[in-house]
């Protein structure tokens, strides 16, 4: 056990921190945004509650990454199987158009489009490696896989986009 | 043999990706130099990282403001974290300075709080109260029996550096607790707070430091006490041993 005001505190100003990446992967992992912020308060709540076993200066990113795995897969991926939840909404949700350039828009909602059309397992991979930037390593440990199953989901998910991707960068 | 076929999509994707541990890099470039079928396979695995990453980007401005403490406290029922509610309701009484507190698990719990609560006092809640002994000893009975403990105004008014103040019956989590109230020689509020335990063991003086105030706890003969207040580490120590031994 840690000093537990330390752990605590650490915890969350770590939550406040990486709250949008943390909803970000709640995101591609439910696949829509009433999931997604359902989920992501629950694993502030996870991460609060179990403020005490996390060790102050290690990667509280990955932990709570983590921990959204393990509450997606064991207690509400159960339940948005059975309320018929799924992929869906994607085109649903308005990407803010920070970007002046049309066409960068529409490539970036392509994009994600096309990360929610990959199958679960390969999106929060690509998501984990490619976007956040882990190494196949870290991924493995957060997706409690082993590193061959991460570079097998990679293989697969990279040349369905890299199809849309590289192409549409040649042109735009 | 083909040159082709000697490594597979996944390794030369842990090439691309810099993965140097699982991927026989030195064997992939030592082949790369003669080999322009292993390029052309290389650059049909090649993915423009940058592209997915930057697209992604703007999902992060999408995302709404992170959960307050006090959100997620009262949402906690949806998650079965119900045992939470109960420290949430205190917390409403007593104030936030609990948050810090809020993941102390078992029975030194009450101390947590009773030291949120001392937090909150100042002379000017005491200063005002002179009561009569016989009106104080009246009021000690009825506090001690609360507990089902005698407590005596002479035993409970004699250290000389404290001025007993007054007593009153709190509650935590349902049990009774003693507060009794004094101040010091310069006027600072300390209490002695005594609950009922459910440990059968005494224990020895526990020093600490809760919420700024010098404190210690001990335990004896089916009490928990807590002597609690101000910054004068000696006077609260000194005041405990009598209180350990007498009370």
């Amino acid at each position: 056990m840690f000093d537990k005001k330390d752990s605590h505190i650490e915890v969350k100003r770590g939550l406040q921190i990486h709250f949008p990446r943390l909803w970000r992967y709640c995101l591609v992992l439910t696949g829509n945004k009433e999931q997604a912020d359902d989920l992501a308060q629950a694993v502030c709540l996870r991460a609060l509650e179990k403020s005490a076993l996390y060790k102050p200066g290690t990667h509280i990113d990955r932990w709570m990454f983590k921990i959204a795995q393990r509450i997606w897969i064991n207690e509400l991926r159960k339940q948005s199987v059975r309320e018929g939840g799924g992929l869906a909404p994607i085109e649903e949700i308005e990407l803010p158009d920070n970007n002046p350039s049309p066409e960068s828009n529409l490539l970036a909602r392509e994009v994600l489009f096309k990360v929610m059309s990959l199958p679960e397992a390969q999106r929060i991979t690509v998501m984990l490696v490619y976007v956040e930037g882990y190494s196949y390593i870290e991924a493995s440990k957060i997706l409690d896989i082993p590193v061959g199953t991460v570079m097998s989901r990679l293989a697969a998910a990279r040349s369905k986009l890299a199809t849309i991707i590289n192409e549409k960068s040649e042109t735009g | 043999m083909s040159n082709n076929t000697r490594f597979t999509d996944e390794e030369l994707i842990a090439y691309l990706d810099g993965e140097s541990d699982f991927s026989p890099i030195s064997e992939i470039e030592k082949d790369l130099v003669n080999n322009p079928d292993l390029r052309v396979r290389l650059e049909s695995l090649a993915l423009e990282k940058d592209k997915l990453k930057q697209s992604l980007e703007s999902i992060l401005d999408l995302a709404p403001e992170p959960p307050t403490f006090e959100d997620l406290i009262t949402d906690t029922q949806k998650f079965g974290f119900g045992h939470l509610i109960a420290v949430a309701t205190i917390a409403l009484v007593i104030g936030f300075g609990l948050a810090t507190y809020l993941i102390r698990d078992g029975e030194d719990q009450w101390r947590d709080y009773v030291a949120a609560y001392q937090a909150l006092y100042a002379n000017s809640t005491l200063s005002h109260i002179d009561q009569a002994s016989t009106d104080a000893s009246k009021e000690l009975d009825r506090v001690g029996s609360a507990i089902g403990k005698k407590l005596d105004l002479t035993t409970v008014s004699k250290p000389k550096q404290l001025d007993y103040k007054r007593a009153q019956i709190l509650s935590f989590k349902g049990q009774p607790l003693v507060q009794l109230a004094y101040l010091s020689k310069i006027g600072v509020p300390i209490a002695l707070c005594i609950i009922q335990s459910s440990n059968s063991s005494d224990s020895g003086l526990k020093h600490q430091n809760m919420q700024g105030m010098s404190a210690v706890h001990w335990t004896k003969d089916g009490f928990e006490y807590l002597l609690i207040g101000g910054k004068d580490v000696e006077l609260i120590e000194r005041s405990a041993v009598y209180f350990s031994k007498h009370l």
